[in-house]
């Protein structure tokens, strides 16, 4: 690494103020719901809020002796490598074209990145509106294909949707940071490999994603979270968790179980999400940062 | 880019042109389906060309009927 660069404040205060606001905001918005989901796991409310009971790890072990709650674990992890994977490879792939092309490159880019703008709720809307087996143009188009589309009765017609709607989201934002990263790879090292003979598929792999591992591993923690944590609008105005419960992730049951009232197994249920992001996240950082090229 | 090659030319561009399609079609249809009538809309295939109820459609949601229904979009004809 290069020198550091640090900052020297002469006053022993000023920096604690600095940093005051964004301390007093985690702490309202993260460290206390946490503290408090974290109580409630471990009590038992009754639906009216009326009597707590301290039950200890009850609502855990209930957790685990539920079979619809380990059916959405595999649900969960079906549903995130789908869409963390396809979002980065087809994000990916856009952005390695649109780096390529001369003319037109501004609109390409410009019509790829604005769909971030949308609302994970209206874009669970949007699909749901083509892909409806009765009045949804896509649907008709599928029929007409001779596929029988139906995301109301077929557990994998109905992920299928979800995770096409949640894809669709977030190419525009990975989109983004590919671009950012390619542009920043200097041109004249792909000029060198091409002068020695590589061709551009050989350039690519050697050169431009080995480069890009930064941007490929931040937005891989990213994409995960996404895929756990706000796709609950998608799945709540897509498919409901439906057919039955084949599309219902850890999130969406969460919410279901709490507007249920059940305040302590879905307290519990939170927990257990945010122990699984935090593992997923140490995971990631451990073994794959190892991997990346700063 | 470094050398020319009239065939991944073309092949970036034809991918930048489905990526843009399939980015851009669920917001189309959806201009689309908010210039009919519902009872247009919900006939299959929906038209795919905008109708003549945009002004109506986009007063209604933006100002509301006045009414309690739940949806603002006119029904029919």
């Amino acid at each position: 690494m290069a020198a550091e660069k640090r900052v020297f404040f002469r006053s022993r205060w000023l920096p604690w103020l600095l940093l005051a606001p964004q301390g007093v905001v985690i702490g309202v918005f993260f460290f206390w719901p946490a503290f408090q989901a974290m109580l409630q796991s471990l009590q038992q409310t009754d639906a009216f809020g009326g009597s707590v009971e301290w039950v200890g790890l009850d609502n855990f072990r209930a957790l685990w002796n539920d079979p619809t709650y380990l059916a959405s674990f595999q649900t969960t992890a079906v549903f995130s490598v789908l869409v963390a994977g396809l979002g980065i490879a087809i994000s990916l792939l856009l952005a390695v074209f649109a780096d390529r092309v001369v003319r037109g490159a501004a609109i390409y880019k410009t019509l790829l990145i604005w769909p971030y703008a949308v609302a994970p709720a209206v874009a669970g809307v949007l699909w749901l509106f083509m892909f409806s087996p009765s009045i949804g143009i896509a649907s008709y188009w599928l029929h007409a294909l001779g596929m029988s589309w139906n995301s109301l009765l077929n557990s994998r017609h109905a992920m299928a949707l979800i995770v096409m709607a949640a894809v669709w989201k977030q190419i525009s934002y990975n989109f983004l940071f590919f671009l950012a990263g390619l542009a920043s790879i200097p041109k004249s090292l792909i000029e060198a490999a091409a002068i020695d003979g590589a061709r551009p598929w050989r350039r690519f792999w050697s050169i431009q994603f080995p480069l890009l591992s930064p941007t490929t591993f931040f937005l891989l923690v990213i994409n995960v979270v996404y895929a756990f944590l706000e796709t609950f609008a998608i799945v709540d105005a897509a498919t409901q968790g439906g057919p039955g419960r084949d599309t219902s992730i850890l999130v969406y049951k969460l919410v279901y179980d709490f507007k249920a009232l059940d305040l302590g197994g879905s307290a519990a249920q939170s927990v257990v999400l945010m122990l699984i992001l935090i593992v997923l996240t140490v995971i990631q950082f451990k073994y794959v940062e190892k991997k990346v090229n700063y | 880019m470094v050398e020319r090659r009239p065939t991944l030319g073309i092949l970036a561009h034809a991918v930048l042109i489905l990526g843009v399609f399939v980015v851009a079609l669920p917001v189309y249809i959806t201009f689309i389906a908010s210039t009919h009538t519902a009872a247009e809309v919900v006939q299959s295939p929906m038209p795919m060309l905008p109708g003549s109820h945009m002004i109506e459609n986009y007063t209604k949601a933006l100002l509301g009927t006045g009414n309690s229904q739940g949806s603002n979009a006119r029904w029919a004809e």
